[in-house]
């Protein structure tokens, strides 16, 4: 029985069962009688309803006049375009329908998850919740702007006299002004390599800490590093991400509903692809 | 969207840190300025001492607070026989294009009511000079080879920093200044397009273009 209660296909069904018993119930009259459009007191009251909600007010008599005109307006050309077959191969409906049931497929996930599914799920997923590798450094910077041609020569000069340096050092005298500064504190990897570019951001990665370094070239000239602290990305304790982590669970939930029900689904039809005789396929996607 | 348009753009803030309060600050304060894409990295400040040794200034930022207001701020009562002086700097995007020069543009309030409004231009890359009209009529050149959608940064400035006088100041006048950062001419969509499809553009549709910055505009009341 337990196992029964956790059919995916049962619970489906329990949910458009019910889903289709309330329209049922407002539609009902509505939809009996071919030839015959009736519009129920319900769904006059369900339109002013509607109404009430957008406008913050009840409608006036010919609003309201108006709404179930627009009603039965809707009403003729569904049942007409339905007839007519107008509902069949059309992508729009497909994709709304589809929807539709995608979406009560999600209804079926429990919205909430154990102390223990959720590190359970951070210790099986720790890539997407790890956090970037930071870095504190300074640079003395040289323009390439400002130097142009004796950009090279300055720069072999400063080498003789910086490079190996174990001391932060006043290097006031050295380089030219940066616009975003001298000194970066606890800056991810990403955000170096939005500022200086990736090549920058890559060989700074992998210098030694805690003495000058370079020159390391970047799109604006040359520049020579002292790395003071490099934070290793690290998995946060459940604590701080608990947020993150029970989105993204609950999203895994999602997709995992649907994908079973899908499957069950599907398990019902015996499917037939035929191969047309020509067909044109490229040989990849560029 | 139109075939005739550039590209969307970026809008960009100078907030003290990554958070939602001191992002919501840095809006209410306007000290924000837009890209047509490239990350471009502006400053611009606004005061009544800022000199030509500024611009060599280790902190750039650091003088631009101290000494006035940044992007979006308020100038108000002109000490006597002083113009409004501008610290105006640029970065260009680390994998983007040079920067072409830096323009400040004011706008003002005419005697008769009608609204005013002239480009100046405050730094040019290379040795270009800039007239006595506040002006650098030569152009920086152009490296977009349209047929394969690129360029070189061979020409144009890799950054820029300078200060910028109001020449023709009337206290008694309300102003605003902005800054316009123009990169040197690149390849514009229809060129990647036309390259990665294999198609020849029509002879009215603009190949190349000019990425630009534009900042918040400081403003003078008397």
């Amino acid at each position: 029985m337990a196992s029964l209660l956790r059919e995916p296909l049962l619970h489906f069904l329990a949910i458009g069962a019910a889903l289709y018993g309330l329209y049922g119930f407002v539609g009902r009259k509505e939809a009996d009688a071919p030839g015959k459009i009736v519009i129920s007191a319900e769904r006059v009251a369900n339109l002013a309803d509607k109404f009430a909600r957008t406008w913050r007010r009840p409608p006036a008599e010919e609003e309201l006049q108006g709404l179930v005109e627009d009603h039965i307006r809707d009403e003729v050309f569904y049942r007409e375009g339905r007839a007519a077959g107008l509902d069949r191969d059309d992508a729009v409906i497909r994709r709304r329908v589809r929807q539709k049931m995608e979406f009560l497929a999600e209804e079926m996930v429990a919205a909430e998850a154990s102390e223990e599914q959720l590190a359970a799920y951070l210790a099986s997923t720790p890539e997407r919740f790890r956090s970037e590798d930071r870095l504190t450094f300074r640079h003395v910077f040289l323009s390439a702007t400002r130097r142009g041609e004796v950009l090279e020569g300055d720069a072999k000069h400063i080498a003789a006299t910086l490079v190996g340096a174990t001391t932060p050092a006043d290097t006031a005298a050295l380089g030219d002004p940066f616009l975003l500064g001298e000194t970066f504190r606890q800056t991810p990897q990403s955000d170096v390599a939005r500022t200086f570019g990736d090549g920058f951001a890559r060989q700074l990665a992998a210098v030694d800490v805690a003495r000058w370094q370079g020159p390391i070239r970047s799109s604006f000239g040359e520049h020579f590093v002292f790395v003071d602290e490099r934070t290793k990305g690290s998995l946060p304790p459940l604590d701080a991400v608990r947020e993150e982590v029970r989105r993204e669970w609950l999203n895994a939930r999602r997709i995992e509903a649907e994908e079973k029900l899908y499957r069950t689904l599907r398990e019902r039809y015996r499917i037939v692809v035929e191969k047309p005789s020509k067909v044109a396929t490229s040989a990849a996607a560029r | 969207m139109g075939w005739e348009q550039t590209a969307s753009g970026y809008a960009a803030v100078w907030a003290s840190e990554n958070t939602r309060e001191a992002i919501f600050d840095a809006m209410k304060r306007r000290e924000t300025y837009a890209t047509t894409g490239p990350r471009m990295a502006v400053r611009f400040f606004g005061g009544w001492d800022f000199e030509a040794a500024d611009a060599n200034n280790r902190m750039p930022a650091r003088v631009g607070y101290t000494k006035g207001v940044p992007m979006g701020g308020d100038l108000s009562a002109a000490p006597a026989g002083r113009s409004p002086s501008f610290l105006v700097a640029a970065l260009k995007d680390p994998i983007g294009a040079n920067l072409d020069r830096i323009q400040i543009i004011k706008g003002w309030l005419g005697r008769d009511g009608s609204t005013q409004e002239r480009i100046y231009d405050a730094a040019v890359s290379g040795s270009r000079s800039i007239g006595a009209d506040g002006r650098a009529t030569a152009s920086v050149g152009n490296t977009v080879d349209v047929a394969n959608a690129t360029w070189t940064n061979t020409i144009g400035a890799g950054e820029m920093i300078t200060v910028w006088k109001d020449p023709e100041f009337d206290p008694t006048l309300r102003a605003f200044y902005y800054v316009r950062v123009i990169e040197i001419p690149t390849p514009r969509w229809t060129a990647y397009d036309a390259k990665y499809f294999g198609i020849k553009m029509p002879p009215e549709v603009p190949m190349t273009t000019t990425e630009r910055a534009y900042t918040s505009p400081i403003w003078y009341t008397p």
